[in-house]
């Protein structure tokens, strides 16, 4: 009770907020080194490149084979492209501190974990942000020759799902980044684990209790609702939840490295 | 300033730290000793916070490495074996990166770069691309990061390794400039480093601390035998044997062409009478001195018999 108390009385608002106030600069720190380190190289433009070609491919083969407003196709593709492509993105993040050394100079820095993980992902995320915005011309093509008669809510929904879903994969990514410091290695498990639950109800479709965990687990279904124009509590909470348990992972592994 | 008590770390099986303590005053400058493997980068990275020790404890500046390591940190500043920088930066950037992750205040970032710019001597290349600078200057920049927050304690893990004997010149000066303001530990397998920045000498060999001493304090405390160089201007029939028979003497050595070496136990010195009895038997005395052993002999007596 005296420990509350003492707590309470000790609680001093101004004081508090600028210490959280710190604590995220101090990430976004981190996060924007990343972010010019990531734009100093090839790699961020090679995968953007990557990116942008295939999402116009199947939007052009979409809009001029199809002759249809429908995008559903076009983002459940760039969904497959993102996971082609993210982990391109994310196995430097913490590798590449490791092979240089500068982790060490991180980790020995008065920054906790949580920061460098946050920092790293965040970096990453605005990869995804500017991956995601030049397909913006998608939308503005659309209204301009439909006239403005195609309802766009299904497209700004689908944005939302890829944002999710992104956060999700850049999630696995950075959780193996920090489990190994070779690089191809960290793309490939990251590659393998977004497959793995991307396509995991392909051998149990039908019904049964297997079937319905791997319909719960599965990205892609939950990512489905999205493109439909449906955004569901559960499947916000769903991505959101999966994204924490992986930085939690890879808070944890850095961590581990203490005790090794 | 900083307090270590019987620190051990495991690797799995294998034992890199066995029972280490010392202690570290205010504004001291210590060397760590001892051949590669030895421990001492296990030791700084527990220091650090970047390793948890097995078993003991350490602190600095009063906090527990482990149960505050933020606090620690904030303190420390720490330069790794291998000087870790970001290749695609400016200089001034990374300055500004590394003031800011280790908790400098934003308005006071600028400030801080211009005065470790202008204290590691990086002010031509302060604009320039780190990937592009020699050796160096990246050891420079890499003591400047360590620096960058003022810190009570640096922590420098071979400093010097793999520059050029001008620059070692340099960085040795800038280390030594600093004592008095910092409280500084440096570690290296280079003998006459620690003679010439350290005010105080751990050895560390197989994760213990075998000697801890002075550098001339250690210097004296080892040598266990005396050598006197003599040099003479007329070589006697028998020097070896003649020499041999005085109080004293060990043993006699013919080391260069007219000069001799004699030994006697420490302790006891036989100049005087080695000079009388060189004079009086009419050999002709041309130099007569005290051969002080070197730490690197030293360091071989050490490490070699453990």
């Amino acid at each position: 009770m005296a420990q509350v108390t003492k707590v309470l009385v000790g609680f001093k608002p101004k004081e508090t907020v600028g210490r959280i106030g710190e604590w995220f600069a101090v990430t976004f720190a981190i996060a924007l080194r990343e972010v010019r380190s990531l734009f100093s190289s090839w790699i961020a433009y090679v995968t953007l490149a990557f990116f942008e070609i295939w999402a116009g491919f199947f939007f052009f083969a979409i809009a001029r084979i199809g002759q249809t407003a429908d995008m559903r196709y076009l983002f459940w593709n760039m969904a497959v492209i993102l996971f082609i492509v993210l982990p391109m993105v994310t196995m430097r993040l913490l590798a590449e501190e490791r092979r240089l050394g500068t982790l060490e100079l991180l980790l020995t820095s008065p920054v906790t974990d949580w920061q460098v993980v946050l920092g790293k992902f965040l970096g990453a995320y605005y990869w995804l942000i500017v991956a995601l915005g030049l397909t913006l011309y998608v939308p503005y093509l659309v209204h301009r020759f439909s006239g403005g008669t195609v309802d766009l809510g299904p497209y700004w929904t689908a944005y939302i799902g890829l944002l999710l879903f992104g956060a999700a994969a850049i999630s696995v990514g950075v959780f193996w980044s920090a489990l190994t410091d070779n690089q191809i290695i960290a793309a490939f498990a990251t590659f393998g684990t977004l497959l793995l639950v991307y396509v995991i109800t392909w051998p149990t479709e039908g019904t049964g209790t297997l079937a319905e965990i791997c319909r719960k687990v599965s990205l892609y279904y939950r990512y489905q609702d999205f493109t439909a124009g449906l955004i569901q509590s559960k499947d916000v909470i769903f991505f959101l939840l999966l994204s924490l348990a992986f930085l939690y992972l890879a808070v944890q592994v850095l961590g581990s490295r203490r005790w090794r | 300033m900083i307090e270590v008590a019987g620190l051990t770390k495991f690797y799995g099986e294998v034992r890199a730290l066995d029972d280490v303590t010392f202690s570290v005053r205010k504004g001291e400058i210590i060397g760590f000793l001892g051949p590669n493997g030895a421990g001492k980068t296990t030791t700084m990275r527990i220091l650090t916070g970047f390793l948890s020790p097995t078993t003991g404890t350490a602190k600095v500046g009063g906090y527990d490495v482990v149960e505050n390591s933020l606090e620690v940190r904030r303190i420390t500043g720490y330069l790794p074996e291998t000087v870790p920088l970001y290749n695609e930066m400016r200089v001034r950037d990374y300055l500004g990166y590394m003031a800011r992750i280790r908790g400098v205040q934003r308005k006071r970032i600028r400030d801080r770069v211009d005065y470790a710019v202008e204290r590691c001597g990086l002010r031509e290349v302060a604009d320039r691309i780190i990937g592009h600078l020699s050796k160096g200057y990246r050891q420079r920049v890499g003591v400047a990061q360590a620096i960058i927050h003022d810190p009570q304690v640096l922590i420098l893990d071979e400093p010097t390794i793999g520059l050029d004997p001008v620059q070692v010149r340099e960085v040795r000066q800038l280390i030594k400039d600093m004592a008095g303001e910092r409280t500084i530990i440096l570690s290296t397998h280079i003998l006459p480093e620690v003679s010439m920045t350290c005010e105080r000498v751990l050895i560390i060999h197989k994760g213990r601390i075998v000697a801890e001493d002075t550098p001339e304090g250690l210097s004296r405390r080892l040598s266990q035998s005396e050598r006197i160089l003599v040099r003479l201007a007329r070589i006697p029939s028998q020097p070896l044997s003649a020499l041999g028979k005085l109080d004293n003497v060990i043993k006699v050595e013919h080391v260069g062409d007219n000069l001799f070496a004699v030994e006697a136990p420490a302790g006891h010195d036989i100049r005087e009478q080695l000079a009388e009895f060189i004079v009086k038997n009419g050999w002709g005395l041309l130099e007569l001195r005290r051969e002080e052993m070197t730490l690197e002999e030293i360091f071989v007596n050490l490490v070699t018999r453990e």
